[in-house]
């Protein structure tokens, strides 16, 4: 019952919304989006911009998701006229500030800067988690990558692209750039794992069936069959055998089920932490053999991830012969705040 | 490639050459609806030639603006019909998958008057998905309208699969929230 009525709620999703997000993938989800649309959309704001600058202070003073961001998603055309300019700010004892704009006609390379004015949160390989937002974004492509790192200011910098599409000139244009959180002190983890993974594989694990599935990977053989059809049991934890090689990570379980040898890897607190990895094996001659499928499945708490790594290996095979190799990337520290920046596109210099 | 409106306008003019246009521009689309909750690929090319049928059918006097939606819409509803009607049809564990990450965000309401929830519900979840962020609002109907793969979106975005899986989580949580705070949620 309860699923008609989930099935019955996403069939009346908004059309508007059905469109946005067809046409996102059609323009390779670069944000662009018909002409027809924009117009339209400023055609209603112009209309009724006037009744929305009056309730827009009382909705926030009544404490109403914030206005603006409302006003952004219904009348973008007068959200921007409304945004102040904002070139620098702080929180959480971290700065983000404009450096420096370039504009050439319909581009434009903006320099953004984040700064850890109180602490030792940021190194070289800060990472913005993808919670960073570039408004608009629904006629311009835009793009955000780190260029700098200056250890002795704790600063980082980063680059936006930002191409408004139809050649239509950029500059004067109000840009939004904000974050919500980021990720630093990242590590690499590319070893060999400890042998006895391979040597305690068990022929007969204690298996289970009822997980949360959370997405699936890998190469399998054949195209046209869903992992999720194939695989039935996955392993249950083995903590006698578990064996955490860097912090965060930890290989929980290893035997053969269903006829295949299953690896299971429990990546700890992934909301905060973007743990993540993967196997592979190596045999006696050194060729790689992958994994065949990856399912991953939630924790109890949903705060950690398994993932099962499935090898087309037969109990019969002599698990002497490989070497099981992990490639993982942790990190524990997350900083989040509120950072928000917003500034007209023209040539700037500091 | 046509846009919309002249494809529109060969619909006005009955012109056969409106169907091959509309195919070529939205067939894969069209085709990857249905994919996503038929497994069957002979059901699939079914549904999307029945779903061109119908905007023959429609159009004119319908004139939909936008055209995607529009076509994407009948072909998801009859590719639904054939997935709960027809008991031959295999089980679709991914569609279904699908569902079930958004079923803890509801709770079953047994109350005698179910069609006013399920109209609420639906109204509510529009509301919400305007106070979402562009790309995470696209996220979220690329995975429950579209049925897209976390991989897939994950390639849209150009993010990691976990990224993805970890960013849908959080949309759920938030929508979770805002039901409980409309009452919606038990």
């Amino acid at each position: 019952m309860i699923r008609k009525e989930v099935e019955n709620m996403i069939n009346n999703i908004n059309e508007k919304y059905v469109q946005e997000a067809g046409e996102y993938v059609l323009n390779n989800g670069k944000g662009k989006d018909k002409n027809r649309i924009i117009r339209r959309t400023a055609t209603i704001a112009a209309a009724l911009a006037f009744c929305f600058i009056i309730s827009v202070p009382a909705l926030s003073a009544a404490g109403v998701q914030p206005a603006y961001i409302i006003l952004h998603n219904t009348f973008p055309e007068v959200a921007r006229k409304l945004k102040p300019i904002n070139l620098s700010c702080e929180d959480n004892g971290i700065k983000m500030e404009v450096l420096s704009a370039n504009v050439h006609d319909n581009t434009a390379d903006i320099y953004i800067a984040i700064q850890d004015i109180t602490g030792d949160r940021i190194n070289e390989n800060i990472d913005l988690f993808d919670s960073y937002d570039i408004e608009p974004s629904y006629d311009c492509v835009a793009h955000c990558e780190l260029v700098d790192y200056n250890d002795t200011i704790k600063m980082a910098t980063f680059l936006i692209q930002i191409e408004q599409c139809d050649n239509y000139k950029i500059s004067g244009k109000k840009i939004t750039f904000s974050i919500d959180r980021f990720l630093s002190k990242k590590q690499e983890y590319n070893e060999a794992l400890s042998q006895n993974i391979l040597k305690n594989v068990s022929k007969n694990p204690v298996t289970q069936s009822n997980v949360s599935v959370k997405g699936c990977s890998g190469m399998s053989i054949n195209p046209d069959v869903d992992p999720l059809d194939s695989v039935k049991h996955y392993l249950k934890e083995d903590e006698k055998n578990s064996y955490s090689p860097v912090d965060g990570v930890t290989v929980t379980a290893a035997g053969f089920v269903d006829g295949k040898l299953h690896i299971q890897v429990y990546y700890n607190d992934v909301l905060k932490t973007d743990n993540h990895g993967e196997l592979y094996l190596k045999d006696s001659n050194n060729n790689i053999i992958n994994y065949e499928y990856g399912i991953s499945f939630w924790d109890k708490e949903k705060c950690g991830s398994y993932e099962e790594y499935i090898f087309d290996i037969s109990s019969e095979t002599k698990l002497d012969n490989y070497t099981l190799y992990g490639d993982f990337t942790v990190c524990n520290s997350l900083t989040e705040g509120n950072w928000q920046v917003t500034f007209p596109i023209k040539n700037i210099n500091k | 490639m046509l846009e919309d409106s002249q494809i529109i306008e060969l619909f006005f003019e009955r012109s056969e050459q409106a169907i091959v246009e509309l195919s070529e521009k939205y067939g894969k689309v069209c085709s990857s609806v249905s994919r996503n909750i038929l497994k069957n690929e002979l059901d699939v090319e079914e549904c999307v030639n029945d779903a061109y049928l119908a905007a023959w059918n429609t159009i004119p006097p319908q004139e939909p603006n936008p055209l995607l939606s529009y076509l994407c819409r009948i072909v998801r509803n009859l590719s639904l019909k054939k997935y709960h009607s027809n008991t031959a049809v295999k089980r679709n564990n991914y569609y279904d998958t699908t569902l079930d990450e958004l079923v803890e965000c509801i709770a079953s309401n047994t109350t005698i008057e179910n069609e006013v929830f399920a109209k609420e519900l639906s109204q509510q979840l529009n509301i919400f998905l305007a106070t979402l962020r562009q790309k995470d609002r696209v996220m979220f109907v690329r995975r429950y309208w579209y049925c897209d793969t976390v991989s897939e979106i994950a390639s849209y975005f150009h993010m990691s699969s976990n990224a993805i899986s970890v960013r849908l989580l959080r949309i759920r949580e938030k929508l979770r929230k805002y039901l409980k705070k409309e009452g919606i949620y038990v």
